[in-house]
């Protein structure tokens, strides 16, 4: 557990909702979501697709389109969050595909400087010292020799390397970083996922990593929260999470994963599909696939809250809430 | 291996020419895949390992003739089908059939499930008429797809149900061999496991035989009796899957086990 720890939240997430107008009537993405994420702590948002992780991210970042209604509360260092103050200062995030993300006809250097020059007003020369100094930071060798590349000219790891400079360039204190790793290649996203973990360590930078990849997730986070269907199902310190995971989805999908390094046996898959989001079942939205299901669960929607055992660990089912963790 | 070989592959050799751009970039020539060699006894799964550009989707595609291979033969069920040209070729395609990575991209949009499923039927001459209409139901039955899927369009359906669609389009034609090119890489985890479990159960009960592509470790311990580690265009190890991933030789496949990103669940002893 890092020093942080009881340190007040960098940024509180309470209650978020994000619903689109669809033409199959409103799809609710995330559906009373509550967080919090302390300074320099790596947390992650795990699901599968449509389970509303990356519309939680959006939503932090006000990044959400038009037909997107938002409702919930978000607080940045104790006060409301404005996103459009901090998007770029105390807020950063990188995206999945770099080679979209990044704009084609600039090279590396007018791209990582143009935040530097917007918000922290560099001129040329500083600029170019500066742009030097991130692309090092984000782990790229000989910066210079980059600086007039443009995004076709660079691997797909080199443009995750300069989309992470480009997000560092205001010196956020939060990184949102959706499906950082998973258009690259097995052995580019390790050096990836080690170039976060050392920004986290060195600049104490606090990420928010949305993942469906559980590999991913362990390389980084320190907290990780399950998402099912719009709502976080579990929330627990990561190999802990992994290693006795209490949740009946979490238990699940873990079981789903396939490990290299074991004959284990074939995974038992999951029933059925995740629920679409204009058709959220009644009471637990995991009941109609799961395993342990009772009647109460069709009506009631379970609350995240401690174990009974271990408070540091959230689950929302009450038939595993009194298990040992 | 005592079983019959369903597939033998020879020195395979593919080599990409120099391209030069029109804004005068272009790339040099590339050797994709060299000297490979490969047998896949009837009824069993051959995996296919390597980073991207190590040449393994090519391997297949030349496997499958969708790529011309420069040398080498392949020969499935006896016959070299590197030897024989595309109209020769053509009767014995029902044998050996493909899946690929992106359900979202393999399946045409604007064909009914049941043209999608029913097209090589009706080019292969395998069926006519309403009895395209009963394979094709029987095919997506197989697949554990709802008879009525048979006529909506790819867009009606999530991504698991899509690779269902390319597994079935494949089994209509009853072939022996599968190359599966990453086909569970565009999928959620629980999707996935319902997808291998669906490729374990149609080896069982068909002895269909995979050529399966794939960079996921975990997914090809879990599926292929062997394995082949790809590195610039050559094998550079081969063997049975268990062995192959407790005491790797090649300095490849050891760096891809070590960059494998996979969770260490502790069994936990209470």
């Amino acid at each position: 557990m890092s020093p942080t720890t009881h340190r007040q939240p960098l940024l509180e997430i309470e209650d978020l909702t994000v619903q689109f107008a669809t033409a199959d009537g409103p799809a609710r993405a995330v559906d009373g979501l509550s967080l919090s994420i302390k300074p320099g702590e790596a947390l992650a948002l795990v699901g599968e697709s449509g389970c509303g992780k990356t519309a939680t991210a959006l939503a932090i970042m006000d990044l959400l389109p038009a037909h997107a209604t938002v409702s919930g509360t978000l607080r940045w260092d104790g006060a409301a969050l404005d996103p459009r103050r901090q998007r770029g200062q105390g807020l950063a995030m990188i995206f999945q595909e770099p080679a979209t993300a990044l704009n084609p006809v600039l090279s590396v250097q007018t791209q990582v400087a143009e935040p530097l020059k917007v918000h922290r007003r560099l001129g040329r020369l500083a600029a170019r010292q500066e742009v030097l100094r991130l692309l090092d930071l984000a782990g790229l060798p000989q910066p210079e020799t980059l600086l007039g590349a443009f995004p076709h000219q660079l691997s797909g790891g080199q443009r995750q390397r300069v989309m992470i400079a480009m997000a560092l360039a205001c010196q956020p204190r939060l990184l949102l970083a959706d499906e950082p790793t998973t258009a690259l290649d097995a052995s580019v996203r390790a050096g990836i996922l080690d170039t976060l973990a050392r920004l986290q360590r060195e600049l104490g930078l606090a990420i928010l990593l949305v993942s469906h990849d559980l590999g991913v997730v362990q390389r980084i986070a320190d907290r990780v929260a399950v998402i099912y269907a719009g709502r976080i199902v579990e929330l627990a310190p990561c190999q802990r999470l992994l290693e006795a995971p209490v949740h009946p989805y979490t238990r699940a999908l873990l079981a789903c994963l396939p490990d290299p390094f074991s004959d284990t046996p074939p995974a038992e898959p999951i029933p059925g599909q995740p629920p679409r989001a204009t058709a959220r079942p009644t009471g637990c939205a995991f009941h109609p696939r799961c395993p342990m299901a009772e009647p109460a669960c069709l009506r009631l929607e379970p609350a995240l809250e401690p174990m009974a055992r271990a408070p540091h660990r959230l689950v929302a089912c009450p038939l595993v809430h009194g298990e040992p963790a | 291996m005592t079983a019959a070989l369903l597939l033998e592959v020879r020195g395979l050799y593919k080599r990409f020419p120099a391209q030069r751009g029109l804004l005068g970039g272009g790339r040099p020539a590339v050797d994709a895949v060299v000297d490979v060699d490969l047998t896949i006894p009837a009824g069993s799964t051959l995996a296919l390992v390597g980073e991207s550009g190590s040449g393994k989707s090519t391997a297949g595609l030349c496997v499958l003739r969708l790529v011309e291979p420069d040398a080498g033969s392949i020969k499935f069920e006896g016959r070299d089908l590197a030897a024989m040209g595309q109209a020769a070729l053509r009767p014995l395609r029902p044998g050996f059939q493909a899946v690929f990575q992106d359900p979202w991209a393999s399946l045409n949009p604007r064909l009914t499930v049941r043209d999608l499923v029913g097209e090589a039927l009706e080019v292969h001459g395998l069926a006519q008429g309403s009895a395209v209409d009963d394979r094709v139901a029987a095919a997506l039955k197989d697949v554990g797809l709802p008879g009525d899927a048979m006529t909506r369009r790819p867009s009606a359906f999530s991504g698991g149900e899509r690779q269902r669609i390319a597994i079935a389009r494949a089994l209509a034609l009853e072939p022996r061999l599968l190359v599966c090119d990453e086909p569970t890489s565009a999928l959620d985890l629980s999707v996935q496991a319902q997808v291998l479990a669906l490729l374990r159960q149609l080896q069982q009960e068909r002895g269909l035989a995979y050529l399966f592509i794939s960079h996921d470790l975990g997914v090809v311990r879990q599926l292929a009796q062997q394995v082949a580690v790809m590195d610039a265009g050559r094998i550079v190890e081969l063997g049975e899957t268990r062995s192959l991933f407790e005491a790797p030789c090649h300095a490849t496949t050891r760096r891809l086990l070590k960059s494998t990103v996979a969770p260490r669940k502790r069994t936990r002893t209470v």
